[in-house]
This record gives C-alpha cells, structure tokens and sequence, in this order.
C-alpha cells in the first residue's frame, strides 16, 4: 500500500517544543508519507542559549485565561493534557498534584478548565495559607524540557527525519529547500518578527525570570493566582535533576533584557519561601537562576496556512540577496506556509493540539495537490 | 621555540570577543611568560549567527568616540590600538580608509581630541563640503572585517596552542576547577559581565545598533554624519527618535568577500530587542543613500540585515583587578551551589576588562597590554 504513497515534503523552521511535536505527529503518519528536515539556529542541546525559549519552561498545564475566552486554544489545550496524562507511564511526563491560591473566593464551577485537569477539588480553609482567601487543588501534568526535548528530537532522528542547524533570516532562504511541491512549516517562534516574508510585529516578549532549585521538602506545585508571579513548580522526581523545583518567576511584557536580575531573583525566592518555608531549609539550594523570553502575540497564537510568492523581491524592500544560481532565483514560485507560533507562556500545554491541527492544515493540502 | 625556560602561567580568559581573543593574543605572544591559555566562552568565532555576543556586529572601523576627550586610559588605548591596526594593513586583514566625517553644525568641531591619533587629518574647505552639511573633517583611519578578523585572531590563538572551551559560564564558581592553583582569570564577557555571578555589575547596559551589509563597488570612504542633536555620550539619557540614529558607511576589506559595505545604523541606549524592524532598516538605508547615492543603484545587493547589542557600561570600561575568593560566599543565599565538593576556599585574581560600549575594536590591543601588565602585577 505504501508503495504508491509519494513522499512528501516537508521542512520545519524551528525546533521548540512546537517545531519538534508537529515534526513528531508527521513522522508518525500514517496516511502521508513525510520526508522531514528540521531547520534551526537552535536545536534540543543548545540549552544554555537564551535565543529560544523551550529550554527554560517549567514544563507543566497551569490555568491561563485564555482558554476560557479562544474555543480553538482550549481544545489545543484539552487534547495536549490528554496526550501528555496518557504518557505518564512512559516516564517522561509526570502527574503533579497541584494547589492554586487566590486571593478572593473561587468557584470550581467558574473555571474553564475545571474538566481539563484531574481531580479537581475544594481545598479547606486550613488548607489556605495566609494571606489567600481560597484555594483548588487538582492534578496535572509536567514535563522536564531537559528531558523531553531531546527524547523528541532522538524519536524524530530514529524515524529518519534530519536536523540542520541553520539561522534562516528571509523566506527566499528557503525556496530551493521547500520548493514548489514541499510544505514549510513555520514555528520559529519570536523569529517570526524577525524573519523577512513573515515580519509578524504582533509578536513580543515576555520576560520570565526563575529559580532552580534543590528543595526535597516540596511535594506539589504551588501556584498563586493573584499576581500571576508567584509559583513553585515542583518536578516530581526526574531521574537527571530529582527533588528539584522551579521557582517563578516574572511576566514582564515586551522586556527583552536576558539579563540576570538578582533583586527580581530576592523577590522571588522570599514570595516563594513565604509559600514554601522548606525553601530555607539546609537541604534546599539554589541550582540555577534562569532568564527565558516568552514568544507572545498580541490576539493569540498564529496557526495558519499562507500561500507565499518568492522570491520576496516584488513585495518587500531591502530583500537580502538570495546567493543561489541566478535561474533558481529568478523563477517566481509560491510556496505553502503552516504558520504555527505566537504560543507565549504556553507552549508545551498547547503543542500536541496545535500540532494535530497544523497536521490537518498540511493534510488538507497533501490531498489537494493529489487531487489536481 | 624553547620555553622551558620561562614559567608556565595557567591562564583563563573568559569570553572569545574581539577584546578576550586580543588578551589571549597578547598573552600568547609574550616573551617573559608561557602562559598557558584556556578561552572559555559561550560565543565563539564561528558563532556568526549568535546575537548573544556583539563582536560579530560591528563595523567595524575607528571612529571618533568622545569618552576618549575625558578619559587618559581611553585615549592611550585607542591610540595604541589604532597604530597596531595601521601596522597591520599589509596583511589585508586591515584597510586604511580615507574618512570623512560631516556635521549639520559645527558642533563636531568642539572635540577633536583624536586629530593626532588618526592619519592625515584635515577639515575640509567650504567647497568640499556638499550640502546640507556646515562642517567636515578628512582623515585616514582603519577598518577590518570582523568575521575575517575573529576568525584571524581565533586561528593565531589555536596554532599558539591556546585552547576553546564551549561552556556558558553563570558564576565565578564554576570557573574554579579550571583556574588552578595560580588563579589568574581574565574576565571579558562584555554584557554577561551583569549577569555572571560574582561581578553582576549593573552598570553595563546594551546599545541596540542595527545595521545592513550591503555589496556595492565603488563606495571608497568610511562617511559618517553628525546631527543637530549630539551623537549621545556616555550620559545616560533616555533617547529617542533622531539622537537614536547614527548614520555612517564603513567600506570593508574582505579576502573573501570583497566591495562590502557596513551601512549603520541606531544606538538605542538600554534596549535589548535583538528582533529586526524593517522600517528602521528602511530608514538606515535612506539615509545612507544621501551620503552615497551610488546605493541606490543597480547593482547594490542586500547581504544582510544584523541586530547587536554593543555592551557599554555607565562610568566607562571596567580594566581592573580584583581579588575574589571562591566559592563565594554571600548573606542573600542566592548563590547557586555548584555542588558539595566545592573545595577550599581559594583567593583567585580576576582582571575585568568589559564595557567598551561601541568601542571594542577600537580600544582592544591598547587594553590588551593593559590587562597583561595588570596579569604581571598580580602574578
């Protein structure tokens, strides 16, 4: 049967959690048979640079409200918890009890994500810390990017699909690479602002400020609604860094400085020791101080498919020259597009179901070129 | 070439910018001393693409800079480092490049701390001046490319059996194990100097410059215009608007690519956006074009389009020792702990050598000898 499947295609502008999970999902086609390039200036062993933003996620499903308001991002969300709780026995995601303070009332029967999570219950006033009114308690799922982005990318290198690092500045870059019958998609993330042909100003930062830490008292996630700053997030035992917990942490919007803070890194840690005293403890000790750039958009993430006529030459100023044979060049092509970033302080609780729908999005294109 | 003679110094030098590479160059090539020298960086010559260093961003040529007017140990470095550079040009990796420097008011006029650093210094007659401009200056300064030029320095370093070591230092703690016993270390991480724990010095800051490499024949002079507004000093103010361009071309050598041109460019103080705006580099272009119309001519090819981040610091550059001790000890417990096996407490010497702002280049051989004389002192 596979025999008369033609291969198609398809090359990966970045390698995030986004870039790596819709590489993943098209390696495992089995309708489609995918030939695939990842392309990046940053790959999963590059965890020390600040130029992307995978490595330095808690990783785990936390409330944010847009969810609540964007029917697309919540099944995203909903399909990505479900995925990553049924990967819980592989090892590689953990579940993670978690408790949620606010500081005024909270009704289960408010929250969008109530059916989301598991578990979901009524913490009791003496349960409820000073200076929080109420709280929830549920489980939910956490990754170590330490751990998973390179999993993804050794499952996506055993299914034959090839990495190249590459720091792809214009769209014309890649014209020969895509070509008129291959599909890009595009999720490289605050690149795309940067990135001539896409150019999307709606994208931005937001700076996120951590702790790691060695803290064996902590048991659970602890989250603080109030100011959306405050949270320990514990990662359950895992087996290259056990006992340890990120402590947050900033949500500093259109900051660029990837500069480390240390009076920003005081507050956290005593808002956090306020929440957690073992944090003081003897045994707890600070591993690392972490500074990451969220990718954010203004409206919300970009998933879409956009046909692009290259070179740019007739549509943008100052194109950089495109160095390849002058006949290459010079032939006007479009290529097909599946834009997939913009996805800010939730990436890896959105990638498997944005990654299932940008499948869709390249499918439905398979399936038209068949049909022509 | 026996150095068995001479006392072997184990040396650290953390960063690989133009201003680490130059140290490292000095050191190695010292008579006196065989140190033995281990570069550790995060960024390093071939890491063309990285926005996380700035030396891969610049010009890069000599150009007046006023911290030179106020400060002795500015001036001497830049003069010191301008000849060598002169020196340099029969290698190709230099270029002497006539100048000119235009100015709307005779503002340009009230420093000229540097017309006997440069060659050949001139002002030009009314009618060598074009329209618009009130004012010019002629000279003779250097220029290099600065991929050709780390890469030069990265070589010469290898083939003097200095080592590369990839590693993302966050404290001074962590460089213990490679510093030895004799615990000399050069510190010259530029911005990551606010960062890295131990120096956290918050007086470095970014100036945002973007620019565009252009190929284009027949561009022959370095031209660089100054406004009404002051080409901001090292006055911390917040800019904005027209004090946040700068506008120069700086023709570069190139032994592989050749007829380029670096066209600035914006000095944005305190911003750290590493993402490209192309209505800025809109701006950039048209406003090199009216020094150089020639760019607008067929046959000018857009190479490419660079953000970076020039790592300048309130109060000036830092070139100084300091005596450390490791592992650090501080009352904020926010130190990382870099493991139980830490060891002895142990005093090492650091020399800082961060902060040259837009001045790099410029300032690195003269700073290199600095940084080796201040090595010596505290041997």
């Amino acid at each position: 049967m596979s025999t008369t499947k033609t291969e198609q295609s398809l090359v990966v502008l970045g390698a995030g959690v986004l870039g790596l999970t819709i590489a993943y999902l098209a390696a495992l086609a089995d309708d489609v048979s995918f030939n695939i390039r990842v392309i990046a200036r940053d790959l999963p062993e590059d965890m020390d640079s600040q130029a992307w933003t995978s490595p330095y996620a808690g990783a785990n499903w936390s409330p944010m409200e847009l969810g609540g308001r964007d029917e697309r991002v919540r099944h995203w969300e909903e399909k990505t918890f479900n995925k990553l709780w049924d990967m819980i026995p592989t090892g590689l995601v953990k579940r993670l009890p978690t408790k949620l303070y606010t500081a005024r009332g909270i009704n289960i029967s408010d929250l969008w994500w109530k059916d989301l999570v598991q578990n979901i219950r009524m913490l009791s006033p003496s349960d409820v810390p000073e200076p929080f009114k109420a709280g929830v308690a549920f489980d939910t799922v956490s990754v170590n990017p330490t751990e998973y982005l390179p999993w993804l990318q050794s499952e996506l290198t055993s299914c034959g699909v090839t990495f190249e690092r590459r720091n792809v500045r214009s769209l014309d870059e890649l014209k020969s690479l895509v070509g008129p019958d291959g599909i890009l998609v595009n999720a490289s993330s605050l690149g795309s602002r940067s990135i001539i042909g896409v150019e999307d100003t709606k994208l931005y930062p937001i700076r996120g400020q951590t702790i790691l830490v060695h803290a064996p008292g902590l048991q659970e996630c602890l989250l603080v609604d109030s100011d959306r700053r405050s949270y320990i997030h514990h990662s359950p035992s895992w087996k290259s860094q056990p006992d340890t917990a990120i402590l947050g942490g900033t949500f500093q919007q259109r900051n660029w400085d990837t500069s480390l803070d240390m009076q920003i890194a005081r507050g956290i840690f005593d808002r956090c020791a306020a929440l957690a005293p073992c944090l003081k403890s003897a045994e707890s000790r600070i591993l690392k101080h972490n500074v990451g750039l969220r990718p954010a958009r203004e409206e919300g993430p970009r998933v879409e498919l956009e046909r692009i006529a290259l070179p740019l030459q007739s549509t943008h100023d100052l194109v950089p020259w495109n160095g390849s044979s002058a006949s290459n060049c010079d032939r006007e092509q479009a290529i097909l597009i599946v834009h997939a970033y913009g996805f800010g302080p939730a990436g890896y609780q959105r990638s498997w179901g944005a990654a299932e729908e940008v499948l869709e999005l390249v499918k439905a294109q398979v399936t038209l070129k068949q049909n022509i | 070439m026996s150095s068995d003679s001479k006392t072997h110094v184990p040396l650290v030098i953390l960063g690989a910018g133009v201003i680490g590479l130059t140290i490292a160059y000095i050191a190695a090539c010292d008579s006196d001393v065989a140190f033995d020298i281990t570069i550790v960086a995060r960024d390093m010559p071939g890491d063309w693409h990285s926005q996380a260093w700035a030396s891969p961003y610049a010009g890069a040529s000599w150009s007046p800079h006023p911290l030179g007017a106020t400060d002795e140990r500015v001036r001497r470095w830049e003069q010191i480092t301008f000849d060598r550079l002169w020196e340099m040009a029969p290698s190709g990796l230099v270029k002497r490049s006539p100048s000119k420097i235009l100015g709307e008011t005779d503002g340009v006029l009230s420093t000229l701390w540097w017309k006997d650093l440069v060659r050949d210094f001139s002002l030009l007659s009314e009618s060598e001046i074009p329209t618009p401009y009130k004012v010019g200056i002629a000279f003779n300064t250097v220029t290099v490319n600065p991929l050709e030029y780390l890469s030069w320095l990265r070589s010469e370093l290898e083939s003097r059996g200095v080592v590369f070591r990839r590693q993302c230092i966050r404290s001074l703690d962590e460089v213990k194990p490679f510093v030895g016993k004799t615990g000399l270390l050069v510190n010259a991480t530029s911005l990551g100097s606010r960062s890295l724990i131990g120096v956290e010095d918050t007086a470095m800051y970014p100036i945002r410059g973007q620019s565009i490499v252009v190929e284009r024949t027949g561009l022959q002079e370095f031209v660089t215009v100054r406004y009404m507004f002051t080409i901001p000093d090292m006055s911390f103010h917040v800019g904005g608007g027209l004090s946040e361009q700068v506008t120069s071309i700086t023709p570069r050598p190139g032994l592989t690519q050749t007829n380029t041109a670096f066209l600035n460019g914006t000095h944005q103080i305190g911003n750290w956006d590493t993402s490209l705006d192309m209505s800025v580099a809109k701006g950039i272009f048209e406003r090199c074009s009216v020094l150089a119309p020639c760019l607008k001519d067929e046959g000018t090819k857009i190479l490419m389009h660079n953000v970076g981040l020039r790592p300048d610091r309130k109060g000036g550059p830092r070139v100084e020792a300091e005596r450390i001790s490791l592992p650090l000890i501080r009352s904020d417990g926010l130190t990382p702990n870099v493991g139980d096996d830490a060891g002895q407490q142990q005093d090492i010497t650091v020399i800082h050598a961060y902060g040259m702002g837009a001045a790099g280049y410029q300032r690195s051989w003269g700073v290199a000898i600095d940084v080796l004389s201040l090595l010596k002192e505290n041997m």
